[in-house]
């Protein structure tokens, strides 16, 4: 048995080129220096991928990774990660779910799963505890991801497997496909398209072991108390159990910073129509939760009538409802519950997926694409039948959806045309539901982060509920609100804990919720300033993997608009991240970071500082 | 005396059951005094909403007063407000998923 809690003790390795499946033991060291989840990944991965390698050739590989929580009853220990060298952004990507899959993936013996290889034909992979099997997946190939899940369901005869899989966006190479299981996503960046790389369809896994924590009684008074302080708070005992994430939609409105076809405002006057309380009383149907978790913040929605009518839908999330609503201008939610289907269906995320659309309909609108160029769409803003199209088209890799499945940066470039202007990407990838710059302290954190356009890296949650140490129109002492923020995300997705839980955790600082939870599950005993330590050893692993890919000051920006276009209208009117004011900041958060300040690498004192030596050695020779 | 505009958003509509209310107000109430007078009128079950139940703390949120914006944790409460105000109780929920 491993010699602390939570962890199961070994990942397993399966190739693809030869169907092999081997285990990769985990260390005492690597426990306790990166805990799991990001931490766990990135490591394998840098230590792994030689800098260069093409992210859907061979050569890549995908973890699924475990936090030491998953497979307890700490609520949220639903989540596992999906992590690879993006095809998005070049660098390191971690992209993360709910539902299942982690805990039975610790059942069945394992802290995680490295992909490696790529094999000739469709394959999928089933994980009875050690019995691991190849098999041809040519069945399953073309299929959707929740006909592939039930067709593998019948065939293995265990209704309660849980099944890991891609969809026919992911066997197409689109840039932002994601993996599904369940019909929860890890969505963002493109892992799906790396999975696809490698023909490998799904995997299935079961398993029968337990899972260990040092001291039950311990355990059990610690998880009544999280539970209680979870069910008291307004927003994890309130708000998201009654509307979920959707509930969040008017507040941002309100506030001037709701991405409106294609961020040319932030304001959408339709956005009452797409509110959460609106889609309560019209469209949810029933309320559910990922494994052990109390909130229960996911609406299962069905579409009583209208074009969409018969859509059951999982969702969708508030990242839906702007990417698809707002975004495109499009005040439906029954459309927007169609698209959100589609997309998982398909298995593409949905963030980047209504960001490409929004795009197109911006270039339609300027000329830029004709309607010859749109395979003869009407991509005006506002029209819900041509979103619905073009799900379809980028998930077949389709005429005009072949291009946007590049994500906008590189539909951009082979359009031309100045089309670059109106991409929302920032390192790659299609900025999510937040303004980065209608929130400086999340702006400054956004710019700087590893994923580039994610919400995940920085938070918008502490200046959009007035819990910032400073309002959100306020540069000073941003880079250090910043970096708690990102460092608490670390925490967060190295425990694989939901983000819902963030006000209980702490916005921007680990607290000492982290650690009790991270030294009762594991017994580790760690200290706070170890545990914070863990945080930004794993951020700055995940800069180094990215600079060793040729990342620098340079790629640390925001996308045109947000630099370059005020907002025009609302209570945010005139807010933007001007490059004057964003260098400015970069150099406080770079003296802050312990990066060089020309080249955005750490430091060797930095890395040295955090146990990275080895890594060091990658740029300081 | 006058009389103030309570604009609600999120959760907050259905726990009161509708969207808006108009409030009565003295002539030196608070931020604070709109945020309870409201509690009074839709009662308990509507107050765990904006406060912590085992503490009885308010939840941070954000309150706008026109498009000037207050944080219900940072001492601001005790702003005054003036007849014909639109005050708007924005909502504690944390961010997105996926």
């Amino acid at each position: 048995m491993f010699e602390y809690g939570g962890y199961a003790g070994k990942f397993l390795r399966l190739n693809l080129t030869d169907k092999k499946a081997t285990t990769l033991p985990l260390t005492k060291e690597m426990a306790r220096m990166l805990i799991g989840g990001n931490g766990f990944a990135v490591k394998i991965l840098y230590d792994e991928l030689k800098a260069g390698i093409d992210p859907l050739g061979p050569e890549n590989k995908v973890v699924f990774a475990n936090g030491p929580i998953q497979g307890t009853i700490i609520p949220t220990a639903g989540r596992n990660v999906v992590a690879s060298k993006s095809p998005a952004t070049g660098g390191f990507f971690d992209s993360y779910g709910g539902g299942c899959f982690g805990p039975e993936l610790k059942y069945a013996g394992y802290d995680g799963i490295i992909v490696e290889g790529q094999a000739k034909e469709p394959t999928y992979v089933t994980v009875n505890d050690d019995d691991i099997e190849f098999k041809d997946a040519s069945h399953l190939w073309g299929k959707m991801t929740f006909e592939t899940q039930e067709i593998l369901r019948k065939e293995i005869g265990d209704p309660k497997i849980q099944i890991t899989c891609i969809g026919p966006g992911g066997e197409k190479l689109v840039k932002f496909a994601a993996v599904i299981w369940g019909a929860r996503a890890a969505g963002r960046g493109g892992v799906g398209a790396v999975l696809g790389s490698k023909k490998l369809k799904a995997i299935s896994v079961r398993g029968s072991q337990d899972v260990n924590v040092p001291d039950i009684d311990a355990f059990e008074k610690y998880l009544t108390e999280l539970y209680g302080k979870i069910i008291s708070n307004p927003g994890t005992g309130q708000a998201l159990p009654k509307l979920g994430t959707p509930g969040v939609t008017t507040v941002q409105n309100q506030l001037g910073i709701l991405g409106t076809n294609n961020w040319q405002t932030e304001v959408f006057d339709k956005a009452e129509k797409i509110s959460g309380d609106v889609m309560r009383k019209n469209m949810v149907v029933r309320d559910r939760g990922c494994f052990a978790c109390p909130i229960r913040c996911t609406k299962m929605s069905y579409v009583r009538d209208g074009p969409y009518a018969g859509t059951f839908d999982e969702g969708p999330e508030y990242e839906t409802i702007f990417a698809f609503g707002s975004m495109c201008g499009i005040p439906s939610l029954e459309a927007i519950a169609k698209a959100d289907l589609l997309s998982d269906e398909y298995g593409i995320d949905t963030i980047s997926a209504g960001a490409v659309t929004a795009f197109a309909m911006e270039c339609y609108k300027e000329g830029i694409l004709s309607k010859d160029d749109v395979d003869g769409i009407d991509m005006t803003f506002g029209n819900d039948s041509a979103l619905i199209e073009m799900i379809h088209k980028i998930g077949k890799r389709e005429g005009i959806g072949d291009l946007m499945a590049e994500g906008t940066d590189r539909a951009a470039i082979k359009i031309g045309k100045g089309a670059e202007k109106f991409s929302s990407a920032i390192k790659g990838l299609e900025m999510a539901g937040h303004s980065p710059r209608g929130m400086k302290g999340f702006g400054i954190g956004v710019a700087t982060g590893t994923r580039g356009g994610s919400h995940q890296d920085a938070r918008p949650t502490g200046e959009r509920i007035g819990k910032s140490p400073t309002d959100r129109f306020t540069t000073e002492g941003k880079p250090a609100y910043a970096i708690g923020t990102q460092h608490t995300t670390t925490m967060q997705d190295a425990m694989c804990v939901c983000r819902m839980t963030e006000g209980i955790y702490g916005l921007w600082e680990i607290s000492v919720e982290h650690l009790n939870t991270i030294n009762i599950v594991t017994g580790m005993n760690l200290s706070l300033e170890e545990l914070a330590l863990c945080a930004e050893r794993i951020v700055n692993l995940e800069r180094a993997f990215n600079c060793r890919e040729g990342m620098n000051r340079e790629s640390d920006v925001l996308s045109i608009r947000f630099m370059t276009e005020p907002i025009p209208e609302g209570p945010s009117k005139g807010m933007y991240y001007p490059s004057g004011e964003l260098e400015k900041l970069k150099d406080e958060y770079y003296e802050i970071r312990g990066w060089d300040k020309k080249t955005g690498v750490p430091t060797k004192q930095k890395f040295e500082e955090l146990g990275l030596n080895q890594e060091a050695k990658d740029f300081y020779k | 005396m006058g009389k103030v505009k309570v604009k609600l958003f999120a959760h907050l509509r259905q726990a009161a059951g509708t969207n808006e209310i108009a409030i009565e107000i003295g002539e030196k109430s608070s931020i604070k005094d709109v945020l309870e007078m409201t509690i009074k009128t839709f009662g308990p079950d509507f107050e765990k909403n904006l406060k912590d139940t085992s503490t009885g703390e308010f939840a941070p949120f954000l309150i706008m007063i026109g498009r000037k914006e207050i944080s219900s944790v940072k001492g601001d409460l005790s702003t005054i407000v003036m007849d014909g105000d639109e005050i708007s109780l924005l909502d504690p929920i944390g961010g997105g998923i996926k």
